[in-house]
C-alpha cells in the first residue's frame, strides 16, 4: 500500500479562481434619487452573465460604473484582478464595451472608426475587425448616419469584440434589434465565450435573452440585487404553492410573495410564490408548483433578496 | 492616442476651422477698408482693434462651440468615455487646438491689415512684434473665457447674455475703467504702441487665461458622462422662458434707472468766450450772484489756448473748444478730466474758487489734453508724451512766481536723488511716473525743457513742437504716420538742437544739480 495516497499531493490546495468582475456595496445616487443602493455582484472567468432587470432598476449605472464613466458614491469595484475606485485605463483596455446608445460621429464611416478605436488599444486586431464587419454585414465605407440602428449595434460588437478583450461589457445590446437580429446577436456573443473563453457580462430585460444565452443571471430591483445564480437553480428553487388560510408556512421556506385569489381557486386558502432549497422541497410532503420564468422574475421583483 | 484625437478634430471641424479663418479675414479686411475710407478710427491698426474687441469674440465662440458644446450636444461624449481615452486628454486636445488656431486667425489678421494699409502705416519690427503678441495674448484671452463657458452646458447663453449686457452697462453708464483691465489695456493703445511692450497687461492676462483654461478642466474633468447630465446640455421651455424674462425685465430696468450723463454741450449757464476760433465754456456748479470769476476765468484760457495753438502752427478748424465746470471737493491739483465722446471737445473739471487753485495749471494741462485729443491718443503715447509734458511744464510756469519755480526746482532735485533719469525713464514716461509719481516726473522734464528754452532760444523750441506734436491725426489721412517713419523723435531732436537724447538727459541732471537750492550744511543743519 503506498505511503502517499496517489489523490494527495505536498502542494496545497489551489485557491478558487477569483472573479473577472466583482463589486461590494457599490451605492450611486443622482440627488435624492438612489440609484444604486448596496450592490454585490460576481462574474466568473469565462461565464456569460446576465444582468437583469426592468426599465430604471440601475442597470446602465452600475454598467457605467464598471466603465469608469460614472464615479460610485461608495463601494469597490474589482475588475480583472484589481481594486480600483475608479475603472483604469489600462483595465478599460481589456474590456470591450458595447453601450446602450451608440454615439458614434455620424460623419465616420466603419473605417474610420476602426482606425479611431483600433489606435486606442494595444491589441486591436485589424484583421478580426474587418472579418467581424464581412461576417455581420456591416458595410465597412458608409458613413455612420447611413446605417440602421441594427447595423450601428453589430458596428459597436465588432468594435468591442476587435481589441481581443478579457471581458466584455453590453448594455441591453439588443435593444431596437427585430428578433433575427437579436437571435443573431446572442449566438455572436455565445460563441465568443465559448470559443475563445471571454467573460460576458451583458445587461438586458428581456428574460428569453438571459434564458438563452446566459449562464447565471442576477436579478437587480430599484438599485439592490434580488437574486443572483444559475436560472436553473432558480426554477428549482422557486415554487408557487396553496395552504389552507390558517396554516403557517414551514420551516425552510421564505416568501416572496402572496398572490391574489383567483375564480376557481379553492376556499380558505391562500396562494404563495416561496422560495426553498432544492433538498428542503425533497424533503417536504408540500407540492410546489414550478413556475416560468417570467412569474418568477415578477415575483422576484417584489421581494428582498435571495443568493443561491 | 493624442494624435488620433487630433486627427478626429481636424477630420470632423477642418472645414470650419478653415471657413471660420477666411471669414475672420474677409470681415477684417472690411473693417481695414471702412477705416481707410471712413475714417473709423485712428488708423489701420486702431480698426483692427475694434474688430478685435467687437467681432472676433463670435468668431472664437463658434470655435469654442465647435470644439466643446457640440460634442456633449451630440452625446459622442458617451461614446468617447467608452473608450480607454483619458478625459484630460480629451479636454487637452480641444484646448490645445483652440489656441493654435486662434493665434493663426490673430497673426492673419494683423498681416492682413499690413498688407491692406498698402505701407502707409509704418510697421517697425518692434511694433509688429507688439502688435502680434499683444492680439494673439488677447485672443487667446478670449479663447479662455469661451472655452470655459462652452462647459457650462445648458447655462452657456444665459451666462454670456448676462455677460455681455454687464460689459455694456459698465462701459457706457459707469465709471469703471473697463479699459485698464489686462486684457482690454493690450488692444486699448492698439495701433498706437510702438515702443513700449505692456509688460504688466500681458503677464496678468496670460494668467488670467490660464485660470479659465484650468476651470474648464475642472469642469471637464468633473461633467458627469451620464446620459441624463448630457440631456442636460438643452435648456427646458420653462428654463427658457424664466431666463429670457428676467434678461428682459433686467434690461429694461437698467434702461429706465440709468439717466444719462448730461453732454458738455448743453451744460445750463455757461459763460462762453471766443477768440480767433477758439472758444472756451466756463460753467459753475450752482448759478452765483456774479459771472465775474468766470468771465475772467474764459478770458484767460481763450487768450492763453488760442496764442499757443498759433504759436504750435495748429489750425483753427482742428483744435476742441475746452469746457471747463466747476467741481468742488477735488483733491489733488483740483482739476480732472474727463474723456467725452467722439473726441469733440475737451472737458476739464476745476474748483477755480478755491483759493490755492492754479489757472496757469489748468491752461497747460487743457493743453496737453487738447494735444492728445486733437492726434487721437498718438501724442499721448509712442515717446512723445515726454515732449508734451515738457511744453506744458514751460507753459504752467511761465508766469510763475519765483517761490513757485523754486518749489518746482527742489521738487526735481529730490525726484533726481531718489528715482534717477535716464533715457528709458524719459521715453517710458507713464511707466517713470508711476515710480515717482506725476507731479515729481513733471518736475523732471520741466527742468530739462527749461534748459533747451534758455540754451537754444524759444524759436528753436517752436521749430521742434511744430515737428513732433503738432500733427492733427486724420482718420483719413495716413501721412502722420509716414512722418513718424521717416522723421523719427529722436532724430528730430538730434536736427533741432544738436543734441542726442543721452546728452540731453545728461544736461538735465545737470541743470536740476545747479539748481538745488538746499546746501549741504543746510541739509546737515535741518537734519
Amino acid at each position: 500500500m503506498p505511503l502517499v495516497s496517489p489523490t494527495m499531493t505536498s502542494e496545497p490546495p489551489a485557491l478558487p479562481p477569483q472573479p473577472v468582475l466583482a463589486v461590494k456595496q457599490l451605492r450611486r445616487s443622482f440627488g435624492r434619487f438612489m440609484a444604486v443602493d448596496g450592490l454585490d455582484l460576481a462574474v466568473e472567468e469565462g461565464e456569460i452573465y446576465g444582468f437583469l432587470g426592468v426599465n430604471g432598476a440601475g442597470k446602465t449605472t452600475t454598467i457605467r460604473m464598471l466603465m469608469g464613466i460614472v464615479a460610485p458614491d461608495s463601494g469597490t469595484i474589482r475588475l480583472l484582478g484589481e481594486e480600483t475606485r475608479r475603472t483604469t485605463l489600462k483595465q478599460k483596455q481589456q474590456i470591450g464595451y458595447v453601450s446602450q446608445e451608440q454615439a458614434f460621429y455620424p460623419w465616420m464611416t466603419a473605417e474610420m472608426l476602426g482606425k479611431f478605436v483600433g489606435a486606442l488599444y494595444p491589441t486591436w486586431d485589424r484583421q478580426e475587425y474587418d472579418r467581424l464587419l464581412k461576417v455581420l454585414e456591416v458595410p465597412s465605407h458608409r458613413k455612420v448616419s447611413g446605417l440602421s440602428g441594427g447595423m450601428r449595434v453589430k458596428l459597436a460588437l465588432a468594435l468591442a469584440i476587435a481589441p481581443r478583450p478579457s471581458l466584455l461589457i453590453l448594455d441591453e445590446p439588443t435593444a431596437g434589434l427585430d428578433p433575427v437580429a437579436r437571435r443573431e446577436f446572442l449566438e455572436i456573443i455565445t460563441h465568443q465565450a465559448r470559443e475563445y473563453g471571454r467573460t460576458t457580462f451583458f445587461s438586458t430585460h428581456l428574460l428569453d435573452e438571459v434564458e438563452r444565452a446566459a449562464d447565471r443571471v442576477g436579478i437587480i430591483h430599484q438599485g439592490k440585487m434580488r437574486f443572483e445564480g444559475k436560472l436553473t437553480h432558480l426554477r428549482d428553487r422557486v415554487r408557487r404553492i396553496r395552504l389552507n388560510r390558517e396554516a403557517a408556512l414551514p420551516e425552510g421556506f421564505a416568501m416572496w410573495r402572496e398572490l391574489e385569489p383567483e375564480a376557481g381557486d379553492p376556499e380558505n386558502t391562500r396562494t404563495f410564490i416561496v422560495d426553498a432549497d432544492p433538498s428542503t422541497w425533497a424533503g417536504s410532503a408540500m407540492i410546489g408548483q414550478r413556475l416560468s420564468l417570467d412569474d418568477i422574475f415578477i415575483a422576484c421583483v417584489g421581494i428582498s433578496t435571495t443568493r443561491i | 492616442m493624442t494624435a488620433v484625437l487630433f486627427r478626429k478634430e481636424w477630420r470632423q471641424h477642418g472645414l470650419w476651422f478653415l471657413i471660420l479663418g477666411g471669414l475672420t479675414l474677409v470681415i477684417f479686411l472690411l473693417v481695414v477698408q471702412g477705416v481707410n475710407q471712413d475714417g473709423t478710427g485712428g488708423g489701420i491698426f486702431f480698426g483692427i482693434g475694434q474688430g478685435m474687441t467687437y467681432v472676433f469674440p463670435i468668431v472664437v465662440f463658434i470655435l469654442c462651440h465647435l470644439l466643446v458644446a457640440v460634442e456633449y450636444r451630440n452625446k459622442t461624449q458617451l461614446f468617447l468615455e467608452g473608450l480607454p481615452l483619458p478625459k484630460w486628454k480629451m479636454v487637452f486636445v480641444k484646448a490645445f487646438i483652440a489656441t493654435l488656431l486662434v493665434c493663426l486667425y490673430t497673426i492673419g489678421i494683423v498681416l492682413i491689415g499690413w498688407l491692406a494699409s498698402g505701407g502707409s502705416e509704418a510697421v517697425s519690427p518692434r511694433f509688429l512684434g507688439i502688435l502680434l503678441s499683444t492680439s494673439a495674448l488677447f485672443g487667446w484671452f478670449i479663447t479662455g473665457f469661451f472655452f470655459l463657458v462652452a462647459f457650462l452646458g445648458r447655462y452657456r447663453i444665459p451666462v454670456l447674455i448676462v455677460v455681455f449686457f454687464l460689459m455694456n452697462w459698465l462701459v457706457a453708464s459707469t465709471a469703471v475703467p473697463v479699459g485698464d483691465f489686462p486684457p482690454f489695456a493690450l488692444i486699448q493703445r492698439f495701433g498706437f504702441e510702438r515702443e513700449i511692450w505692456p509688460r504688466d497687461a500681458m503677464i496678468s492676462s496670460a494668467i488670467i487665461t490660464l485660470l479659465f483654461f484650468a476651470a474648464s478642466f475642472t469642469l471637464g474633468l468633473a461633467k458627469e458622462g451620464s446620459v441624463s447630465a448630457i440631456l442636460g446640455e438643452k435648456m427646458s421651455y420653462r428654463e427658457k422662458m424664466f431666463i429670457g424674462a428676467s434678461i428682459a425685465i433686467g434690461f429694461i430696468a437698467v434702461m429706465v434707472w440709468e439717466t444719462p450723463a448730461a453732454q458738455p454741450f448743453d451744460i445750463p449757464g455757461s459763460i462762453a468766450e471766443e477768440r480767433d476760433g477758439m472758444r472756451v465754456f466756463v460753467s459753475p456748479e450752482s448759478i452765483p450772484k456774479t459771472a465775474d470769476v468766470e468771465i475772467q476765468l474764459a478770458s484767460y484760457l481763450v487768450r492763453e489756448l488760442s496764442e499757443k495753438r498759433d504759436w504750435l502752427g495748429i489750425s483753427e478748424s482742428d483744435f476742441p473748444p475746452l469746457y471747463v465746470v466747476e467741481k468742488t471737493g477735488i483733491e489733488e491739483d483740483l482739476i480732472e478730466w474727463e474723456a467725452v465722446e467722439g473726441d469733440k471737445a475737451i472737458l476739464m473739471y476745476a474748483d477755480y474758487r478755491n483759493p490755492e487753485f492754479n489757472r496757469e495749471t489748468l491752461m497747460a494741462w487743457s493743453m496737453s489734453q487738447t494735444l492728445d485729443t486733437f492726434s487721437m491718443g498718438r501724442n499721448g503715447v509712442e515717446h512723445r508724451w515726454w515732449i508734451v509734458c515738457g511744453y506744458e511744464g514751460l507753459w504752467e510756469m511761465e508766469d510763475a512766481s519765483p517761490e513757485r519755480v523754486k518749489e518746482r526746482e527742489q521738487l526735481a532735485f529730490d525726484t533726481l536723488e531718489e528715482f534717477g533719469f535716464s533715457v528709458e525713464q524719459l521715453i517710458g514716461r507713464s511707466q517713470y511716473a508711476d515710480e515717482a509719481g506725476w507731479k515729481e516726473a513733471d518736475a523732471v522734464i520741466y527742468m530739462g525743457f527749461r534748459y533747451l528754452r534758455d540754451k537754444f532760444g524759444i524759436e528753436v523750441l517752436q521749430q521742434f513742437a511744430r515737428r513732433t506734436i503738432n500733427r492733427a491725426v486724420s482718420r483719413k489721412d495716413g501721412r502722420a504716420v509716414w512722418w513718424d517713419l521717416t522723421h523719427p523723435v529722436e532724430r528730430e531732436f538730434e536736427n533741432t538742437f544738436a543734441l542726442t537724447l543721452e546728452e540731453f538727459v545728461e544736461a538735465t541732471i545737470k541743470i536740476i544739480e545747479d539748481h538745488n537750492t538746499e546746501e549741504p550744511n543746510d541739509k546737515e543743519a535741518a537734519e
